[in-house]
């Protein structure tokens, strides 16, 4: 049964891949065969993965070598990760059908179809690999084709650059994930998985692999400070694609360092701990900083993406000391947490991702300052966009709150620990979550606000038009699914009970009437309650107001502006306007600089314009990518006196090594 | 000590109120209300040495207690009270390290002197509470001195490195012998008073008690 | 079951009939404090009677967002006073939500506001609202940070058993950290309800609004709701501060006397704001970090005093 799904879900991926090339002369065909092989497949995805979780594991070897062995392992964590990609690959898959049209005629639809599906069953591969060479492989295979639906727009110099900082910054990675799977390899004596688990590993070579892994698969998941590509690859990407790289493609970085701290390395040590715990806080605060400043959407969603790693990273940071500290129960807790909002930004960060993909669909612009209104023009998109917001706003009852309270519960169970460390470190953690919640909250009612809310800014935005069907209906599918994650999370939390326990422990927690969900601490939340409650509540002053009058049309006039004439969009409040107050006050951070140019005409007393600038810093790339690079350049400027364009040269540095290595050979061998 | 659980309990929350007059100095920008936190710090450690004699029984901690409430309570927040109206400073506190930023500072110097005395071992709640107030404040006292550039901030600065050092010595031996205490309030005293012609000598010299003046006496 | 429902049917009414009143005697102090005779102190209903009875203007700009924020925002604020207890410590939707959750609870109402502020396209609305946005971003962490000092401190987030703990502790519960997590409280209480030092509620000048900013373009019915709703949040952080570190007599002597001792808790509290507000000046906007860093770091210290005691 799992081998039929599981065999099913990979043949309809690799068809899909197969007939958008086949019918790429016809743009129509070929998105239909794309997509609509990758929704069956995503089908299949979800069916197999929710037969795992909750039945048995499942591993399916193919006959190789000694050394190069295909095999596919999946377990409970595995299948997660493979529903949460096939969930958002059914609803992204349907929103691609209506969004490539965009592209129709403009160009190779097949290309970027057949792409899709191969990118989609690299991830799958990536989180069921059985073994390190295999995995590298897939690795390998899903950065190289994201990197080619980076640079799908390729025409764009801006998309060439962002890909040329993606495909660097990837391989870096990729090259300390080699490094940590040596060490293991070199210390189980296989390179299949399963041996690395049991493996004996001197304590400073643990170290080593868990650093490694952690410098690797951070540069993929976005620790800041490896993140700098984020911003720059997603917002390159076609939107349908970035609200998977988004979404889903930096998850499967969570899924290994899961796989190799608690599978890999068992119990770990406390400072592993710590430094995600810290790392964690660090990028949830620094994503979201450089979020609420942008004013390009797809940038925007970028930067709150690293944040809300950030956020998972804490969960998981939590989740490690507990562990670390003997006490698999609150690991389970702290576990949970993280998965939950994992699953949970998946969805929402998808919806995002496909809402700025409607707003450039019909506007063909990301700049913020350019919107307004579209709540009248696009209704549907609008409100759609809207459940998004409040999910990722953390505001009750959607599903960032709750993911959100438990990452606070799990910090706040660690002053059970009575470690004093672990007391300071959790309680400045959730200052810092606290701080990233409200500055979220800030970015993305500025976002709403400005983009959808009031008059129009410019004529893109003037005549925007709702977007066609498929579109609304992937959107509509996360939209409903972040509203019942919100509200039904106790359906959700003992299903990834059930996959934490086979890393941690039991997270024993109990369930109440209404929804009601308790943890150990005796802490409790009911969000289904609480939704009733607002609703029913909200009838109150409804009630008022239908009482008092019995209608509720009310005189319509002009917006009062206290004073002023008319009212016209130029006079509205602006987004960088809205999220000045918090430039001002981190100024520090964000080191804004500004420049007024005026020009005149006849005399300075006469000025013709006056253009006003103002940019923020990056301060990692200012500071430590700018300076590494330029040690690098030089460097290569110093290597490059070997490169004498000689051919002779040449073939004396070949004999010169072919020498050295002989006498190793002969001085190894007594 | 023990004989007397109440007492304790108002100490600790009175050494707590200490620490918060003091966050009430590193974080008001006028030199009023340092002065007046001060005071208050001052009349704050006046009741634990009061406390002390009553749960002690003994005579001296309440002459001391008493000198604390003249000297350091009333006296000195009038001196520079005094002071501050007599040259006409400013009365901006000015700072090297914004408030924000001092506050955070203050934090961390709590937390470090925490594990400081924790190193050390020793055990009740009560000792351990006030010897890290004491050391906070000690070096919180330090930090005023650095941060801050007014002339007058540098006295309170070491004023409050004097209300630690009494509050760890009463707090855990019970206070020094009289004759030392008396001592160090005299010194205190005189200090002050030293300190006090000097601020109006800088500020007849340089028309400003900002300290960075002093850069220009090098050689 | 039934009882449950009247009890908490009560404490809606209880909240929004009380609401007004506790503006009223804030006023009311103030004007004592400034020698002038002031309203009486039913002022606020006969104001929100009259709002009812006028119509609301709508600007023609606005979306259905400015019509539903004052129903959510209201909702939302009553629904966190479910989860206060107010007269009895065991209220009956206790388990919906903690500390954590009336927080949020209050923030949805925040974003809701601040969301209509942009939705007439008026400057004035926006720059409330970022405002508003921006000293809830300096709220927060010292909220949460003193959430937790109480939390650990009563091994709880749920508000009803925080209040029995404390409740049985007695003059116990005076330790150094709830001292420090009150005056932390105070200020974010403060900050949260827009009062002097971080905002007017009395000024009409635009440059210096943020929570009248927001609410510009409400008038009529709207307003009268939008104004219940900012006077029932007052109530509840009030009500907050009582039981989290006043929560004595709540049980004991039964429902009647357990009302009139928090009429007396939360007319003494109001009081004690009406003395802040007259004895302090209002804040520029960016000196509001500095305050809010004070709380922080009373909070952190807090904390700090309860590892301390507790011998880490």
């Amino acid at each position: 049964m799992d081998y039929n799904l599981f065999s099913g879900l990979v043949i309809f991926y690799l068809i899909g891949a197969a007939s958008s090339i086949i019918f790429n002369k016809k743009d129509r065909l070929s998105s239909y065969a794309a997509f609509l092989n990758a929704a069956v497949g995503s089908v299949f995805g979800i069916l197999f993965s929710i037969s795992i979780i909750s039945g048995e594991s499942f591993n399916f070897e193919i006959q190789g070598t000694s050394f190069l062995n295909f095999g596919f392992f999946v377990d409970r964590l595995s299948a997660f990760f493979i529903l949460v990609i096939s969930i958002a690959t059914l609803a992204v898959s349907i929103y691609s059908t209506g969004y490539v049209k965009e592209y129709f005629g403009k160009k190779n639809i097949g290309y970027l179809g057949f792409l899709y599906n191969i990118f989609i069953l690299s991830m799958i591969m990536v989180v069921s690999a059985n073994n390190a060479v295999m995995f590298l492989i897939v690795w390998e295979m899903m950065s190289l084709i994201s990197y080619f639906l980076v640079i799908y727009e390729h025409e764009k110099p801006e998309v060439r650059k962002a890909g040329f900082i993606y495909i660097v910054m990837t391989h870096i990675g990729t090259g300390f994930i080699l490094l940590s799977f040596l060490i293991l390899a070199g210390a189980s004596g296989s390179f299949s998985f399963e041996s690395f688990s049991g493996a004996a590993i001197p304590p400073l070579l643990k170290d080593l692999v868990f650093l490694f892994a952690l410098i690797g698969f951070g540069a993929k998941a976005g620790i800041v400070p490896l993140h700098i590509w984020l911003p720059y690859a997603h917002p390159a990407a076609p939107s349908n694609v970035s609200a998977l790289m988004s979404g889903v493609m930096i998850k499967t970085a969570i899924y290994m360092l899961i796989r190799v701290f608690f599978d890999f390395l068992g119990s770990g040590v406390m400072w592993w701990g710590f430094l995600v715990l810290a790392l964690g806080a660090i990028s949830a605060l620094a994503g979201i900083m450089y979020a609420v400043v942008e004013s390009d959407i797809k940038r925007m969603l970028a930067f709150s993406s690293i944040e809300n790693m950030g956020i998972i990273l804490l969960g998981l940071g939590a989740s490690m000391i507990f562990f670390a500290a003997g006490n698999p129960g609150l690991s389970a807790i702290a576990a949970v947490a993280s998965l939950y909002h994992l699953l949970n930004h998946s969805v929402f960060k998808g919806l995002l991702f496909m809402g700025a993909g409607s707003i450039i669909f019909s506007t063909h612009t990301k700049n913020l300052e350019k919107l307004g209104g579209l709540i009248r023009k696009m209704p549907v998109s609008s409100v759609l966009f809207f459940t998004g917001v409040l999910s990722i706003s953390a505001l009750p009852p959607f599903s960032g709150f709750v993911s959100e309270w438990m990452t606070l519960q799990s910090l706040l169970l660690g002053f059970s620990l009575n470690d004093t460390f672990v007391m300071i470190a959790f309680s400045i953690s959730a200052a810092v979550l606290a701080l990233t919640g409200a500055l979220a909250a800030l970015c993305f009612l500025k976002t709403f606000g400005i983009g959808f809310l009031a008059l129009p800014r410019s004529q893109q935005a003037e005549h925007a038009k709702e977007v066609n069907s498929p579109m609304l209906l992937g959107m509509g599918l996360f939209a409903v699914l972040s509203i019942l994650f919100g509200v039904l999370p106790v359906f959700i939390i003992p299903f990834l009970d059930r996959i934490v326990q086979t890393f941690t422990g039991d997270g024993s927690f109990s369930y109440g009437y209404f929804g009601t969900i308790t943890l150990s601490g005796g802490n409790s939340m009911s969000t289904p309650a609480l939704l009733i409650l607002i609703l029913m509540l909200a009838l109150l002053p409804l009630m008022i107001l239908l009482l008092y009058n019995g209608k509720m049309r009310s005189p319509v006039y002009e917006t009062w502006g206290c004073g002023q004439p008319v009212s016209t969009a130029r006079n509205e409040y602006t987004g960088t306007a809205f999220s000045k107050p918090v430039q001002m006050w981190l100024g520090s951070f964000y080191k804004p600089g500004r420049e007024i140019t005026t020009t005149y005409s006849v005399s300075p007393f006469f000025r013709e314009s006056i253009r006003f600038g103002s940019r923020t810093e990056q301060i990692f790339e200012r500071y430590l990518y700018a300076p590494a690079v330029k040690h690098v350049l030089e460097g290569s400027r110093k290597v490059k006196l070997i490169q004498t364009g000689s051919i002779h040269a040449y073939l004396a540095y070949i004999f010169v090594t072919l020498v050295i290595l002989f006498m190793f050979v002969i001085l190894g061998g007594r | 000590m023990s004989e007397l659980i109440l007492g304790s309990r108002m100490m600790q929350l009175i050494i707590a109120l200490i620490l918060v007059s003091t966050f009430l100095i590193l974080g008001s920008t006028r030199l009023y209300s340092c002065v007046r936190a001060f005071g208050i710090q001052s009349f704050l450690l006046a009741c634990v040495a009061g406390i002390v004699a009553f749960s002690t029984g003994k005579f001296d901690i309440y002459i001391v207690a008493l000198l604390t409430l003249v000297i350091k309570a009333a006296l000195i927040p009038y001196i520079f009270i005094y002071i501050i109206r007599e040259i006409k400073v400013k009365r901006e506190v000015e700072l090297y390290v914004s408030v924000p930023s001092s506050i955070m500072i203050g934090g961390v110097l709590v937390v470090i002197s925490y594990y400081l005395i924790r190193s050390i071992n020793i055990m009740s709640e009560l000792s351990s509470l006030s010897l890290s107030a004491s050391m906070s404040l000690v070096s919180i006292g330090l930090f005023i001195m650095i941060s801050r550039k007014k002339a007058i901030m540098q006295m309170l600065g070491i004023l409050i490195m004097e209300n630690g050092l009494f509050l760890g010595a009463i707090s855990l031996t019970y206070g020094m012998p009289l004759l030392v205490e008396l001592g160090i309030f005299f010194d205190v005293l005189i200090g002050v008073l030293i300190m006090g012609i000097l601020v109006f000598r800088i500020n007849r010299t340089f028309e400003s008690i900002d300290t960075d003046m002093l850069k220009t006496l090098i050689g | 079951m039934l009882t449950q429902i009247m009890l908490a049917i009560f404490q809606i009414l209880i909240i929004i009939a009380l609401a007004p009143l506790l503006s009223g005697i804030i006023k009311k102090v103030k004007a004592f404090f400034q020698i002038r005779k002031g309203p009486s102190i039913f002022q606020p209903y006969y104001d929100i009677a009259k709002l009812l009875r006028k119509d609301s203007v709508v600007s023609e700009n606005v979306s259905w967002i400015f019509y539903a924020s004052p129903l959510v925002s209201f909702a939302a604020i009553l629904t966190a006073g479910l989860l206060i207890p107010i007269f009895i410590s065991d209220i009956p939707f206790g388990f919906a939500g903690d500390l954590i959750a009336v927080v949020y609870l209050f923030a949805l109402a925040r974003f809701f506001t601040a969301l209509a502020s942009l939705d007439a396209g008026s400057s004035f609305g926006g720059m409330g609202g970022s405002r508003e946005m921006f000293v809830a971003s300096l709220v927060e962490p010292a909220m949460m940070l003193s959430i937790f000092a109480v939390a650990v401190y009563a091994g709880s987030t749920n508000l009803g058993s925080i209040s029995q703990t404390v409740s049985n502790l007695g003059i116990d519960a005076m330790s150094p950290s709830y001292l420090l997590a009150f005056v932390a409280f105070f200020i974010i209480a403060i900050a949260e309800t827009g009062r002097i030092p971080v905002d007017n509620p009395a000024t009409h000048l635009e440059l210096t609004m943020i929570h009248e900013a927001m609410i510009l373009e409400y008038s009529g019915k709207q307003l009268a709701i939008v104004e219940l709703a900012a006077m029932m949040k007052l109530l509840l952080v009030f009500s907050l501060l009582a039981s989290i570190f006043f929560p004595w007599g709540m049980d004991a002597a039964g429902i009647p006397a357990a009302l009139g001792i928090y009429l007396i808790k939360i007319a003494i509290l109001g009081v004690a704001m009406a003395v802040v507000e007259t004895s302090t000046a209002k804040w520029r906007l960016f000196r509001l970090p500095e305050l809010m860093s004070i709380s922080l770091m009373l909070s952190f210290l807090a904390l700090i005093s309860f590892i301390i005691v507790k011998g880490g």
